[in-house]
């Protein structure tokens, strides 16, 4: 009898074991469930900013195609300027809160050597242009139907997101990223380090960032 | 778990006494779990789990995304207590989980030590026959013959080594053994199950799967923010993924059109030219069931619909929209639904609510309906409404759904403006907002995109599990006994089939063997027991 | 012949094989109620019709086993082969089985005739909606017990009632609620995996079918007993059947399985989702693989062994009539 409720604890310890192991596979499997169904994909990530030493840096760029406007252009003909790669879209709504801070850095940075290029993604070019239009956009922008321009860009360096930002160095290479919304102090502050580092003044990126 | 069709071996009876230390106890606990009763029960509980998971709308199961939701909504008191039960995740909820995974533990535990005993078995000898075989025993086979006891012992060993049966000859005995494979195969069977196991992790882990919309004329590149859905797993490396790019040049379509199941669709066919890695162009085809295969990343076409291309002007007269929007199909009849925003309309935001018809019928009675899936006389119906659209406080918005609420519908005099449009056909909406011309009709195709890098794994496994369970099925593990004796002047030939499975020795084996090894015809055929055919 | 009138022939097949049918089984449920009056140890007759010697060593007659499910009594089948005394049988108890299981064979003829026939009007494999999966189905299941009653499984020709009753059944259904017109496959189903996967699911389904009408009449005997004494022979065979089928059929069943799942992979990318027609085929493989299992268990063999096949049955017909007619899934395409 004894040994028969003994029985019973052992088996009730057995399930628990089997309960706590499979609540660690199922953590371990994740979320898997689907998210919503926007096409706006936004970061979730903790720190959207990455900013590349200048000894880490990769290769320079190469992106080019042609232009909601019309022309052709290529990023490696601004080589000598810090060019800072904007993805958008007209559907995408946080584009539109950053579009008045490219507007003003675009036309703030445009004696300094500073060059701002746009990739529009999965757009049609009445709405891209009207886009522009309302935000006083001047600067080209790819257009990118089939997201090779995207494509290419995540080559250099991670692009989870529209909207995304992409800042190269003088040099062409990937100096620094932000997923997501991008704020005029963020953008500013980067454009304004990657100035700074072809006079020879070292500053420290991370922390005029990360503030 | 132990072996399928091994009646004769049976564990014995795992109760012991209560002075029972911890390591009896745990010994005691694991023999049980890896009894076959505990086995079964496990195999009907897991049966029987998987039941709700089919009848209540599961979150992660393709066919709806909303069906949860909705449940939800119409059941608002039953959906919490289902949701804390799991019920809606069924199978990713930790107690369907635990009944699984006791299930490998307890087949683990019974199949380790049989592939032990299968060792052993191997590598020794096939047993040899008692010396008090009786020709009255079941199965026995008995005959006089006037040859030397070695013919007679070579002779049937001839024949039992031709029928791959492991022979050991004495001077004047038989042991032979057969069908250690069914075993071997039992073992496979099971182990696959683990190895399947290890498949499916694999495929969770570091696969992935999205969804892309893609219009005629535009494209996809395989990164992560050209997914419109993309659902990876926990060590997915989503920055990492294959790099091709993909543009649809044609989607074509059939239809039937004719007979009792007019309108089925046909056919389904995207003309794509794809980019590599390399940068080479290929052009190739997409079909239902013939996907695209880069490196492992797949490329499914799983459906398909319309894209009635507008061109919307503002008050100014300045083109803000013009190209194809995704409307979603609704029914059979391809009726479909969209939304349309020009948020860049001035002077006001304008915003558009439409239902594409492909085919009105010629009649064009009220209420206007779809009556063929094709898009053969399409009307665009449009309502339209302006103010806020609410894209410009940043928040990502549906681009399915229209947020009216900061929007005030166009009206008509008094009523709502609500236009049936052919194409070519241009609305002008009141008081110098704009228009909305309905300039023609493309199609998108909705592709599954996915990646699994468990499912060669998985597929060996299916593989193994398969053979393995043939084998174990219809392999018969028996053995053969064969004696030779003088009897009172004569010499006589005993010779016996046990089989060691259900199932018995294959009929007519031992007519056959002892018929060859000179047994005298006709054969009195012993009682037919064990064999498959019964009399 | 066009394929209109290929359709037509075929239809009109399926109504000359469902009238075969009707009669066989009549004759079946007749010669069952005469075995049973005729009480024990009466009809042993042999039954050279079916060709069973063929497989048995010669001189061996295949016995006529006797009693409908009904009845109770059954000889053993051993001590068949001609040795009863033949004044106590009635002469044509036995002689109506055959012409039930002759006409049996006609009906599967004429049933074949119509799933070519109708494979031929829709210039493809005749397996792509509920119509013809029935049609196909109910084929496989008479297909199933006629093999079994060629290879002398004696205990099978007893159920002759009951698989003709739901062969019948099934085309009834077929014709009467499931009818579609011959036509091409909607895209989903064009590939080379309908043939193999469909196929296999749908032979396993008819060798279950037998299998399941033999559980359940083991569970019956098992429950009445048997005064005459014999009726553990009787179990024994059809416990011998319901597992012999059993064996034949699992394997056909997971391979079925496997080759869905590597057509789910081609189709959508992934071989397995839990949609609901995955859902209860593992559930279906589940049950059938614990009947396996519970036939070598000690105590669970037989009749216990038994139940865990007829859930297994259940489930299979679920996952074919309530899945495809009620719940929405991925498989929701056959147009039922």
């Amino acid at each position: 009898m004894e040994g028969r409720r003994r029985g019973w604890v052992v088996l009730v310890v057995a399930v628990v074991i089997a309960v706590a192991v499979a609540l660690g596979w199922s953590a371990l499997r994740g979320d898997t469930s689907p998210g919503g169904a926007d096409q706006a994909a936004t970061t979730a990530s903790a720190d959207p900013v990455l900013v590349v030493g200048e000894a880490d840096r990769g290769e320079p760029v190469a992106l080019s195609g042609s232009t909601i406007q019309g022309s052709q252009m290529s990023v490696a003909d601004l080589v000598g300027d810090v060019v800072v790669v904007n993805v958008w879209g007209s559907w995408c709504a946080p584009c539109r809160e950053e579009a008045p801070v490219l507007a003003a850095a675009s036309r703030d940075y445009a004696a300094r050597g500073v060059s701002f290029v746009g990739v529009n993604v999965r757009d049609n070019r009445a709405a891209a242009l009207a886009f522009e239009e309302r935000y006083g956009i001047t600067y080209p922008s790819i257009e990118d139907p089939d997201g090779r321009a995207v494509l290419a860009l995540s080559g250099y360096v991670p692009a989870r997101a529209v909207p995304v930002t992409v800042l190269l160095d003088r040099e062409g290479r990937v100096a620094a990223r932000v997923l997501g919304v991008v704020s005029d102090d963020i953008l500013r502050g980067l454009t304004d380090d990657l100035l700074a580092e072809s006079d020879g003044t070292p500053t420290s990126a991370s922390t005029a960032v990360r503030e | 778990m132990t072996l399928v069709d091994e009646p004769t071996q049976v564990r014995p009876p795992a109760d012991h006494g209560p002075e029972l230390g911890p390591v009896g106890l745990l010994r005691w606990a694991w023999r049980r779990l890896t009894s076959m009763r505990t086995a079964l029960i496990l195999l009907a509980l897991l049966a029987i789990a998987a039941v709700p998971g089919t009848l209540l709308p599961q979150r992660g199961v393709a066919t709806d995304p909303r069906a949860v939701a909705r449940f939800a909504q119409e059941n608002p008191d039953l959906a919490p207590v289902l949701d804390a039960l799991g019920l809606f995740e069924v199978f990713a909820a930790p107690w369907f989980a635990a009944i699984y995974l006791l299930l490998l533990v307890s087949l683990t535990g019974c199949v380790l030590p049989r592939c032990l005993v299968l060792w052993r078995a191997w590598r020794s000898p096939p047993p040899m026959p008692p010396s008090r075989l009786e020709a009255t025993s079941p199965g026995a086979v008995s005959w006089e013959t006037s040859d030397t006891a070695d013919e007679v012992v070579q002779r049937l060993a001839a024949q039992l080594r031709r029928r791959r049966f492991r022979v050991r000859v004495t001077r004047a005995a038989v042991g032979a053994e057969t069908g250690h494979v069914r075993e071997l195969g039992n073992l496979a069977f099971h182990l696959s199950l683990l190895v399947l196991l290890v498949g499916v992790a694999l495929g969770n882990l570091y696969g992935f799967e999205g969804r892309v919309i893609v219009q005629e004329g535009a494209g996809f590149s395989n990164t992560r923010s050209q997914y419109d859905e993309f659902w990876p797993g926990p060590r997915t490396d989503e920055d990492r993924l294959t790099p091709f790019s993909m543009t649809l040049n044609d989607l074509a379509v059939r239809y039937e059109t004719e007979g009792a199941r007019r309108g089925e669709p046909r056919d389904f066919r995207a003309d794509v030219t794809v980019t590599g890695s390399d940068g080479a162009e290929r052009d190739t085809e997409i079909r239902v069931n013939s996907p695209l295969d880069v490196g492992g990343t797949k490329m499914f076409l799983t459906g398909n619909g319309y894209a009635p291309v507008v061109t919307v002007r503002d008050g100014l007269g300045d083109t803000v929209f013009s190209g194809p929007v995704t409307f979603l199909p609704l029914d059979g009849m391809n009726t479909s639904e969209g939304v349309i925003k020009a948020p860049d309309a001035r002077p006001q935001q304008l915003g558009f609510e439409g239902v594409l018809l492909p085919t009105v019928s010629s009649s064009l009675e009220t209420p206007l309906v779809s009556v063929f899936p094709d898009a053969l006389a399409p009307v665009l119906v449009v309502t339209a409404w302006t103010g806020d659209l609410g894209m410009s406080d940043g928040a990502p918005q549906s681009v399915f759904q229209l947020d009216t609420s900061d929007l005030d519908q166009v009206e008509v005099d008094g009523e709502p403006l609500a236009e049936g449009l052919v194409v070519g056909q241009t609305v002008e909406l009141p008081d110098g907002l704009g228009s909305i011309t309905f300039d023609g009709v493309t199609r998108f195709a909705n592709f599954q995109i996915a990646s699994d890098p468990g499912k060669e794994i998985s597929l060996v496994a299916a593989i193994l599990l398969l053979v393995g369970l043939t084998v174990s099925l219809t392999v018969r593990r028996r053995r053969v006994l064969a004696l030779v004796r003088d009897v009172g002047g004569h010499r006589e030939v005993v010779v016996v089939s046990r089989g060691l499975t259900r199932l018995g020795p294959p009929a007519g084996e031992l007519a056959a063997v002892t018929a060859a090894a000179g047994r005298p015809a006709p054969l009195p055929e012993p009682s037919p027991s064990g064999h498959e055919e019964p009399q | 012949m066009n394929p209109i009138q290929l359709a037509e022939t075929s239809n009109a097949l399926v109504v000359s094989a469902m009238a075969v049918y009707g009669l066989a089984l009549v004759l079946h449920a007749l010669g069952a109620g005469l075995r049973s009056r005729s009480g024990r140890g009466a009809s042993t007759l042999p039954l050279p019709a079916v060709g069973a010697s063929a497989r048995v060593p010669a001189g061996v007659a295949v016995g006529d086993a006797v009693g409908g499910i009904t009845g109770g009594s059954l000889d053993a089948p051993a001590s068949a082969g001609g040795g009863a005394p033949p004044g106590h049988t009635r002469p044509w108890a036995p002689r109506v089985g055959r012409v039930a299981v002759s006409l049996t064979v006609l009906g599967f003829l004429l049933h074949l005739g119509a799933v070519l026939a109708r494979g031929a009007a829709a210039e493809r494999v005749p397996w792509g909606n509920m119509y013809e999966f029935s049609l196909t189905g109910s084929l496989a299941a008479t297909g199933a017990y006629l093999v079994l009653m060629w290879r002398g499984w004696t205990p099978v020709r007893e159920l002759g009632v009951w698989i003709q009753s739901l062969v019948l059944l099934s085309l009834g259904l077929a014709t009467a609620v499931l009818y579609t017109p011959a036509g091409d496959l909607v895209p989903a189903l064009d590939s080379a995996w309908l043939v193999v996967h469909v196929v296999a699911a749908v032979v396993s389904g008819g060798i279950f079918t037998v299998g399941a009408v033999a559980a359940v009449a083991l569970l019956l005997r098992s429950r009445r007993g048997s005064p005459q004494g014999n009726s553990r022979q009787e179990r024994t065979g059809l416990a011998r059947l319901v597992h012999v089928t059993h064996l034949v059929a699992f394997p056909l069943w997971t391979f079925a399985v496997i080759a869905g799942a590597i057509w789910a992979e081609n189709a959508w990318g992934r071989y397995w989702g839990w949609d609901p027609k995955e859902t209860w085929a593992f559930i279906t493989w589940v049950f059938y693989a614990a009947y396996l299992h519970a036939e070598s268990t000690a105590g669970w063999s037989g009749r216990r062994a038994a139940w865990f096949a007829l859930a297994g049955y259940f489930a299979f017909l679920f996952n074919y009539f309530g899945v495809n007619l009620w719940i929405t899934g991925l498989h929701s395409y056959a147009g039922v």
